[in-house]
């Protein structure tokens, strides 16, 4: 295990909903495993770029950002108490910033899931899903509350990166030519993923 | 961890997987007035009802079980806490549920229920004590709570 990973970070974070935290935060090992999967699933659920208008649905989005809740759980639960140490209320652990993640998406996805659901019921049968939720009166509002989510998000995980030895999330400019062309095709999928579970989104 | 018995394991990681859920979940969470929908919240609470249920069977415990053991406090969050809330409030909501109309929104439906300001008055109530449980046992977890970074 020769990684380059440093032994203590300092952590500035501004946030939606939580506003500035900061403090130090000093891993330790079981820490640093979950904070590789969280990394995982925060650079793999979100978006490195915002969701443009016309690419996609925000319910995909709104719909990704829930499965967080049951992930991070499982990753808390899988390395068990020794990813929330005993500290100071200064001190990060990867237990506070894990809940942190949580504290973030839920206000977004509890406000923004029924209020998009009482739109989707008044969908004709001949429109399509993305025709008729952009033609929603609230739709920039709520891209708009994604792309905050987003942000913060990206700064949790730039700090979970760090912790694990992981590269940073930039987008690569080359890689996203061909994702925005192929991003009708991505949605296809992502729905076929989502149809099986019923989203319940209160968490 | 060394020089810890089984019993002590045992107790560990059941007191832990259950502040894990607890900690990340509505149980934690103030709701506001309009605030997300109360039948997902009462899915939710259930959903904690069946993690926990799961949990204590797959953690028996080690040792002769005594008022303040672990497995007694969640026996008594299960029963005294969970069970009656939700056996009061589920029937009532599905019941009310069963007669949305198609074109009415869960939201919209919910919001013009009578009985939801009560529903949210106890489910309240019942917050302050699960919080209370989920400090206990994030101490017997022997791990630092996660409800300080929960708003």
């Amino acid at each position: 295990m020769a990684r380059r990973v440093p032994r203590e970070i300092g952590i500035k974070l501004k946030l939606p909903f939580v506003g500035e935290v900061s403090g130090n935060w000093a891993p330790e090992q079981a820490e640093r495993k979950a904070a590789w999967e969280l990394y995982v699933e925060l650079s793999t659920r979100i978006s490195v770029v915002p969701l443009g208008r016309d690419e996609g649905l925000a319910r995909g989005a709104l719909t990704s950002l829930y499965t967080l809740f049951g992930s991070t759980r499982e990753i808390l639960r899988k390395h068990g108490p020794a990813t929330s140490p005993r500290k100071g209320p200064d001190e990060f652990t990867l237990g506070k910033l894990a809940l942190t993640v949580l504290t973030v998406v839920r206000p977004v996805t509890a406000y923004w899931h029924p209020q998009l659901e009482a739109w989707e019921v008044k969908r004709a049968t001949d429109a399509g899903p993305i025709d008729h939720e952009n033609a929603w009166e609230r739709i920039d509002e709520l891209r708009a509350a994604i792309e905050t989510v987003r942000q913060g998000l990206q700064e949790v995980a730039e700090a979970l990166a760090e912790v694990a030895g992981a590269a940073p999330l930039t987008p690569d400019s080359r890689l996203l030519g061909n994702l925005r062309k192929q991003r009708g095709g991505g949605e296809r999928l992502k729905a076929l993923c989502h149809s099986a579970q019923r989203p319940s989104l209160a968490a | 961890m060394p020089n810890m018995s089984t019993s002590e394991r045992v107790e560990q990681s059941l007191a832990w997987e259950l502040h894990v859920e607890l900690a990340s979940r509505i149980t934690s969470v103030t709701l506001g007035p309009e605030e997300g929908l109360l039948s997902e919240a009462l899915d939710s609470l259930y959903c904690v009802f069946e993690t926990a249920r799961h949990a204590l069977a797959a953690h028996p415990p080690q040792r002769a079980l005594v008022e303040d053991s672990l497995h007694q406090v969640v026996f008594r969050l299960l029963n005294q806490g969970l069970r009656p809330f939700l056996s009061r409030w589920h029937p009532r909501l599905d019941a009310y549920h069963a007669r949305r109309p198609q074109h009415v929104s869960r939201l919209d439906h919910e919001l013009a229920w009578a009985q939801a300001g009560q529903l949210r008055a106890e489910l309240a109530e019942l917050q302050v004590l699960l919080r209370d449980v989920t400090e206990r046992l994030a101490e017997l977890a022997g791990a630092g709570s996660l409800l300080p970074a929960v708003r």
